[in-house]
């Protein structure tokens, strides 16, 4: 098990221009450690559904790399993805799975299956060339360059702790700093997209 | 590949007294080879979700052993009920996949990297104990009553001919010669339900 805190000081090393989208509530920690905001996107946490939105925006911007840490719950939502990812290989498109194997936001529900699902191979059976299984801080570290450098569609599959919430929704402090699409206007601009 | 009327000509014969559902167009065989319709249920081909109805009943009547014959287009559009079908680890579920390759229903559109997606991979990687994948007749056929004996959730993933449907919808034949509510009630009825 891996802190995700952990995973996005990892992956901040190698992000270089990357466009980036994270999900759930393990996602929140990149708000912290980004360094190129303007190149983050923030699509509202739809669950499994900010997967496809990502997986588009890859399509639309062959040359920008696109990255996209995904969690378990929320694909589990639209798991179907994967095979029209698979079918369209996006050769800019790395998909991070973090797996708390639970529902962390709403207090911690398991996910069904959640310890004995390997997403990794179910990616695998969708078409992804390359698969990732990662519970171990350090072989992530390691491996992290030649992920960031690998032609996509890449999933890397990494167990994280939950860390789960249990306050009243409205009680919980707002995390993102900008609106939806504020995040889509910067990167606009950032891309020079009129 | 075989002929969807094949695979359900085969499975008549080990039907025993399972109580059965067909998805999609492949399905409409079985109309004509069902020696007891009692025991078929009709979902009207909710696509995806006539599977989660379908675990619903294998939950419900675990006494019953219970055989669904999914497509591939429609257990995309609902590909994590997989996770909660091995969650529940129902033993008296038999998950059948007709794979066409195309949602033949509307036209014979492709399925998103339908050549290359491995479903009995995937199922296994959600927690299937126990995955079949056939693409020959004859071994179908030979494996047919093991399969039917195997201790739950099976899944078994069969690749058949498409039978491309082009007439407008309103042109077509009426396939199903009940509705829902009456499989339902005939069904109710045979298992004495009140």
């Amino acid at each position: 098990m891996i802190e995700a805190k952990k995973v996005f000081e990892a992956f901040q090393k190698h992000r270089d221009n990357a466009i980036v989208a994270v999900q759930g509530t393990s996602g929140h920690h990149w708000n912290g450690i980004t360094t190129s905001p303007n190149r983050d996107i923030f699509l509202g946490g739809a669950m499994g559904h900010s997967t496809s939105a990502v997986f588009g925006l890859a399509l639309g911007l062959k040359d920008e790399k696109v990255v996209h840490f995904d969690t378990e719950g929320a694909l589990l939502m639209n798991l179907g993805v994967l095979a029209s990812i698979a079918g369209k290989r996006p050769k800019n498109f790395v998909h991070f799975l973090l797996d708390n194997g639970c529902y962390a936001t709403t207090g911690g529900q398991p996910v069904p299956n959640g310890e004995n699902i390997n997403y990794s191979q179910m990616a695998a059976a969708a078409g992804y060339k390359s698969t990732y299984n990662f519970t171990d801080l350090e072989e992530l570290t390691t491996s992290m360059e030649k992920i960031m450098n690998t032609e996509g569609p890449v999933f890397v599959a990494i167990k994280i702790n939950p860390e789960i919430q249990n306050l009243p929704m409205g009680l919980r402090e707002k995390r993102n700093t900008r609106s939806r699409a504020q995040t889509i206007n910067d990167l606009r601009k950032e891309l020079n997209i009129k | 590949m075989i002929e969807a009327i094949k695979v359900f000509e085969i499975f008549q014969k080990h039907r025993g007294n399972s109580i059965v559902h067909v998805q999609g167009t492949s399905g409409y065989h079985w109309n004509g080879i069902t020696k007891n319709p009692n025991r078929d249920i009709n979902f009207d081909d909710a696509m995806g979700q006539s599977t989660s109805a379908i675990f619903g009943l294998a939950l419900g009547l675990e006494n019953e052993k219970i055989v669904h014959f999914d497509t591939e287009g429609a257990l995309l559009m609902n590909l994590g009920v997989l996770a909660s079908i091995a969650g529940k680890q129902p033993k008296n579920f038999i998950h059948f996949l007709l794979d066409n390759e195309c949602y033949a229903t509307t036209g014979g559109q492709p399925v998103p990297n339908a050549e290359y997606i491995d479903y009995a991979q995937m199922a296994a990687a959600a927690g299937y104990p126990v995955t079949y994948n056939f693409t020959d007749l004859e071994k179908l056929t030979t494996s047919m009553e093991k399969i039917m004996n195997t201790k739950g959730p099976v899944f078994v993933a069969i690749k058949i001919n498409p039978e491309i449907e082009n007439l407008p919808m309103g042109l077509r034949e009426n396939h199903h010669t009940r509705t829902i509510i009456q499989t339902i009630n005939d069904l109710r009825k045979e298992l004495n339900i009140k």
